[in-house]
């Protein structure tokens, strides 16, 4: 029994002697924003960590930014990562990344690399978004402090989150949309682009949040499109919503109808189904979208629409339905002509619906799909006219 | 018997318990955590960065003032210069916290072996500070600066060194014990880790840097600075840095930056090295040796040419890791040999270790004997994992 | 027979069940989505077909002896010699795989959640807690999987809800794109891990109470350990696509990984790594006692803890030198197919013919 208990005793002693990679709280930098340049050829690689002391809540800041930024350059990511501990106090803790910014710069030279790196790491989690830095560095992107939000890397995530749920030329892209995206014949990345409006060493200075209307802010603006790992060029604000909306990733949106006697009516869209399907016709390939559209009346900038009236409903929901399908072809006939890229996921759609005329195409997909004619087919169906139903413009004499 | 007793230990509490001669009280004391060393004029400039007790107590809200005071004096001596600054603080100051001991390069020029006496002497202070030199800047300039994360800068510049170490590699901390073991010894020159201001000075002063999310002026630990004697001689490169640091197996963790074929690069994550450094003798003529075994893990990979399904690839990875970090020890060792012809390394002290009598008979002149003295440099790298993904999604990507 | 203890029908399909799934359920997805792509999960489906066949020979050997272990009637059938030869070679087998399982619980451990703690450590603490169980015996070591039991299951069907949100169907399609070739070679290979690995049970069938039930309790636990597996291989197909699960070392961690159900329901990854902790520590400590088991009767020993110490050093020796890294492990996962094709079934095969041909002679 003794002998036991002393077996059991240098046991523990052996065996519970702490762990080799314990990580303490205070002994971690918690990184939420990591951007990634480059210059020449080395990566500059900037972290945006939590400053504890400021965050804790309780406390009131002691008027200090509630985060820091640090910047090395290295040959590769990790290298760059590990030496910001020359200056920082902490090791970099990735597991609570929110967002990813690439330099514009960098994204023209190709981030794949970045990527792996990424993907690699046990410490990277999925669940952060990723964006283009556009016309600028990633490093300014996260210098930028903002409001509401402490901390501009939560801000960042946060409001690509709520604007791709109700605006939707935005959309968060994870990890793993990316790479299948990025390694796929069928189907080309796109990354939502943030842009700094104002200057950056302004944006840097604690004082930017102290304004109701902040001198420099940060807004996603258009969406980058890749070929493979490379950025190859932007799509402005609306016509990334007419992406989105045929690759069914708009949540709520609002778009604008003309009246019949001039002015605008504003749909504001409920929900939306989207199918992107692509086929053979008479040994060719033929892309279709189709969408349809709930929606609600939701403002009403116009005299003589009589809401009351079943023939006005009718004749906004086509209204929109034309406008809509117009706006949609147009940009699809943009990324068609000067792109020749497949963002839209045709390819991967024709590979489900008919994978041995894919075998044929998939070699020159991008070209295929680049003089492929796509269908665009809008359904709008308006359910609610909010909670009054004539414009009170129609009441005015 | 009771009375007696009763008397005697009165009589003792009399004499024993008068209070103490030498009390110190907390609020009488100014907590010293760094100290800078600096030469002017022939004198000792010494500057100390002392915490502000108000600034720092973690419950009350703080008022907006630094949370350290930098005090600077002139002395003859830097006992003189530390008492003298009496005259400006409030308090007396109080050495057993010192965290970081700072030299000027101008100073560390000239010899910091004068300085060493009253570190060593004076009771008061310890021997667990860590010494760096203030790269191309005054020590004085360096204590002056304020960081964000730690409230108390030397505390960051600390725990900075450590983390940097462990993670990074080129940097060394080192303790005044291992300091003046290093000056004692012939067969093991001194090193110390340089540590340089980024940004201009007067910016990092004011708290105004506080409210910037990347601060304009901050200090970053760089190159490791080698001695002759006392003297600081020169300055070794980052891969030399980090060689000399490979070969005294202070590296607990690391990224190798390795070419893949043809071009790209990919890096591997080193997560425990061992090293031995030895010298033989044979014939009287010494040979010296450096033998490190390493376990890593694929990091990351730019290039498209890796095909990580088979175990060759990881072999060739490893054989070039293995050629990466010879590499930088022999960068190293040539900077040491030719370039400062010193022996930071500690291969004298090893040949001393293995070989007493041979050691006698050299020590006398060891450089003209290190600078002609082969080393064989042999490194085992074994790469266990490559980490959540197999093949990178360069090599899927479809051309 | 060695093993005193006896253990009922219930816990020998429970300890079934969770021995297809140790290891496998991290190892096996990624391997078949490779050769079968986003048809895999038809592979992992078809392959439990197979495998009740495989188990109904194995049933009809085990239960033509029932009252002895298969080292035993390895000799009654073979003869003494012949027969010591093959159940040496068993040993082996088993004792390669011993080692080879707890290198793979260390390589999980060393890449996903103790990244710089050196890999003998994590081998030692786990041989450890093996040669203990062995120690105790069957019995005791049945019912605590018993007791273990709910708690994996209930957090297997958390896991597989709150990874439904993930879901995209036409990740799956198309079906048969590729035609059925690749599909049967990744049914034949899943045959190989972990169905394959069912012979060991030939050890443990004689210490359950009784032989019918035993029969039955083989088939369940084969059918509920092959639905795990074939479940979590849909779910790997469905939430990323087999372009993603292949390329990734730890597929279905990599699932619970990404779990975030409104902001809240999110990292509780833990919920993987213990279901996978508990079974492949079953799955390592019955693979040990067959050997252990196999050893003892090679050498007619009385009885078999003696064994325990010894073998489990070598264990932990042959663990860290088995595989150089984690590419040559993977390399293994492809020959171990092959490599167990005449222990899993042509050696048994043999052995039942040839008791059924002494038997009527």
């Amino acid at each position: 029994m003794e002998r036991k208990t002393l077996i059991l005793i240098l046991l523990s002693s052996i065996l519970l002697s702490g762990c080799w990679n314990k990580r303490e709280l205070n002994e971690l930098s918690i990184l939420l924003g990591l951007g990634v340049d480059k210059e020449q050829d080395q990566y500059v690689v900037t972290a945006q960590v939590v400053n504890p002391s400021e965050i804790a809540s309780k406390k009131g800041g002691s008027g200090k930014a509630p985060v820091v930024v640090y910047q090395s350059k290295g040959d590769t990511l990790l290298e760059a990562a590990r030496k910001v501990t020359t200056a920082a106090p902490r090791k970099l803790y990735f597991a609570h990344m929110r967002i990813l910014v690439f330099g514009e710069k960098l994204a023209k030279e190709g981030i794949g690399g970045i990527v792996d790196a990424l993907l690699r790491e046990p410490e990277v989690r999925n669940d952060f978004y990723i964006t283009v830095a556009k016309n600028a560095k990633a490093a300014d992107v996260l210098k930028v402090l903002t409001p509401l939000e402490k901390i501009p890397a939560n801000n960042l995530f946060n409001s690509l989150e709520a604007s791709a749920k109700s605006w939707a030329p935005t959309e968060g892209v994870t990890l793993a949309t990316l790479v299948n995206n990025m390694t796929s014949n069928g189907i080309s990345p796109i990354l939502t682009g943030v842009e700094i409006r104002g200057n950056v060493n302004e944006g840097a200075n604690l004082k930017n949040i102290e304004r109701t209307k902040p001198k420099t802010t940060l807004d996603y603006k258009g969406v980058a499109i890749f070929k493979q790992d490379k950025l190859i060029g932007w799509l402005n604000e609306s016509e990334s919503r007419d992406v989105h909306y045929a690759l069914g990733k708009v949540k709520s949106s609002v778009g604008n109808v003309k009246c019949p006697q001039g002015g605008n009516a504003v749909i504001e869209v409920m929900g939306i189904k989207t199918k992107l399907a692509a086929n053979m016709m008479k040994g060719k390939p033929q892309g279709s979208v189709r969408i349809k559209v709930r929606g609600n009346v939701g403002e009403v900038e116009c005299k003589g629409l009589d809401l009351t009236n079943p023939n006005s409903i009718s004749y906004l929901e086509k209204a929109s339905e034309t406008a809509l399908k117009e706006k949609i072809k147009l940009t699809i006939g943009h990324v068609q002509k000067n792109y020749q890229i497949d963002i839209f996921g045709f390819g991967e759609a024709l590979y489900r619906s008919e994978p041995d005329a894919w075998k044929k195409y998939k070699k020159n997909w991008d070209q295929t799909f680049s003089e492929m004619p796509v269908t665009v087919k809008v359904d709008v169906s308006i359910r609610q006219t909010g909670t009054i139903s004539n414009s009170p413009l129609n009441n005015m004499k | 018997m009771n009375r007696k007793f009763l008397l005697l230990v009165s009589i003792c509490s009399l004499i024993l318990l008068t209070s103490c001669w030498n009390r110190r009280e907390l609020n009488q004391l100014g907590i010293v955590i760094g100290m800078g060393i600096d030469k002017a004029d022939g004198k000792f400039l010494v500057t100390t960065q002392v915490v502000n007790p108000s600034e720092i107590a973690a419950s009350i809200g703080s008022g907006g003032n630094t949370p350290v005071v930098v005090y600077q004096e002139e002395g003859t001596t830097i006992f003189e210069a530390i008492r003298r600054m009496t005259t400006e603080s409030p308090r007396k100051l109080y050495f057993s916290h010192l965290r970081l001991l700072v030299f000027g390069e101008e100073f560390a020029k000239k010899g910091i072996g004068k300085s060493l006496d009253f570190l060593t002497r004076d009771p008061e202070l310890r021997t667990d500070f860590y010494i760096t030199i203030a790269k191309n800047s005054k020590a004085g300039d360096v204590l002056k600066v304020l960081t964000a994360i730690e409230k108390i800068p030397v505390q960051q510049l600390y725990d900075s060194l450590l983390t940097s170490e462990k993670q990074w590699a080129p940097t060394l901390p080192i303790t005044l014990d291992q300091l003046n073991s290093d000056l004692i010894d012939e067969g093991m020159d001194v090193k110390l880790t340089g540590l340089m201001i980024k940004g201009p000075l007067q910016a990092g002063e004011s708290l105004g840097k506080y409210q910037q999310s990347q601060a304009e002026t901050y200090l970053q630990f760089d190159e490791v600075g080698v001695f002759k004697k006392d003297k600081l001689l020169g300055w070794l490169t980052t891969d030399e840095s980090k060689g000399l640091n490979y070969a005294l197996g202070n590296v607990k963790s690391t990224i190798v930056t390795i070419p893949c074929p043809e071009k790209g690069l990919a890096s591997i994550k080193l997560i425990h090295t061992k090293t031995e450094l030895k010298t033989k003798v044979s014939g009287g003529e010494p040979t010296g040796n450096i033998k490190i075994t390493a376990a890593g893990k694929l990091g990351d990979v730019y290039c498209k040419t890796l095909d990580l399904s088979k175990p060759e690839t990881i072999n060739q990875l490893e054989r070039k890791a293995e050629k990466k970090m010879k590499d930088n020890i022999l960068k190293a060792l040539h900077a040491s040999q030719k370039k400062y012809k010193l022996d930071p390394f500690g291969f004298g002290e090893a040949a001393r270790r293995v070989n007493p009598d041979y050691w006698h008979s050299v020590k006398n002149d060891w450089q003209q004997v290190f600078e002609k003295m082969p080393v064989n440099v042999e490194i085992s790298v074994k790469i266990h994992d490559v980490g959540m993904i197999k093949n990178s999604p360069l090599n899927l990507m479809k051309d | 027979m060695l093993e005193k203890g006896k253990i009922s029908s219930h816990q020998f399909t429970i300890m079934i069940a969770l021995f297809i799934v140790g290891g496998s359920v991290l190892y096996v997805p990624a391997g078949l989505i490779h050769t079968a792509k986003q048809d895999a999960w038809l592979a992992s489906i078809l392959v439990v077909g197979l495998a009740l066949l495989l188990v109904f020979m194995l049933n009809a050997l085990g239960s033509s002896f029932p009252n002895m272990d298969f080292a035993q009637y390895c000799e009654k059938v073979l003869g003494k010699w012949l027969g010591k030869l093959v159940s040496l070679l068993y040993f082996f087998y088993f004792f390669l795989s011993t080692a080879t399982f707890v290198r793979q619980f260390g390589d999980f451990v060393i890449i996903q959640l103790l990244r710089e703690t050196p890999i003998l450590a994590v081998h030692i603490l786990l041989i450890v807690i093996m040669i203990m169980a062995v120690r105790y015996g069957l019995e005791p070591f049945s019912r605590a999987i018993e007791i273990f039991f709910p708690f994996i299951l209930v957090l297997f069907v958390i896991f597989i809800i709150s990874i439904m949100p993930m879901i995209h169907f036409h990740n799956a399609l198309p079906i048969l794109d590729n035609g059925i070739k690749p599909v049967l070679g990744a049914t034949v290979k899943s045959l190989g891990t972990p169905y394959l690995q069912l012979v060991l049970f030939l050890m443990v069938f004689p210490a359950v109470n009784q032989t019918k039930p035993a029969k039955r309790s083989f088939l369940l636990g084969t059918v509920l350990g092959g639905c795990v597996l074939a479940l979590v291989t849909l779910m790997s197909i469905l939430c990323f696509g087999a372009f993603f699960s292949e390329n990734q070392q730890f597929i279905t961690y990599v699932l619970a990984l990404n779990i975030n159900i409104g902001g809240f329901w999110q990292r509780i990854e833990a919920i993987m790594a213990f279901i996978w902790f508990i079974t492949i520590y079953i799955k390592i400590t019955l693979y040990f006692y067959g050997s252990v088991i196999c050893m003892g009767q090679i050498l007619k020993l009385k009885e078999y803890k003696s064994l325990t110490f010894p073998l489990g050093f070598i264990t932990l020796f042959l663990s860290l030198i088995i595989n150089k890294n984690i590419v040559e492990s993977d390399q293994q996962a492809e020959w171990w197919t092959v490599f167990s094709l005449p222990f899993g079934l042509l050696i048994p095969l043999l052995l039942l013919i040839l008791s059924k041909v002494r038997k009527k002679a």
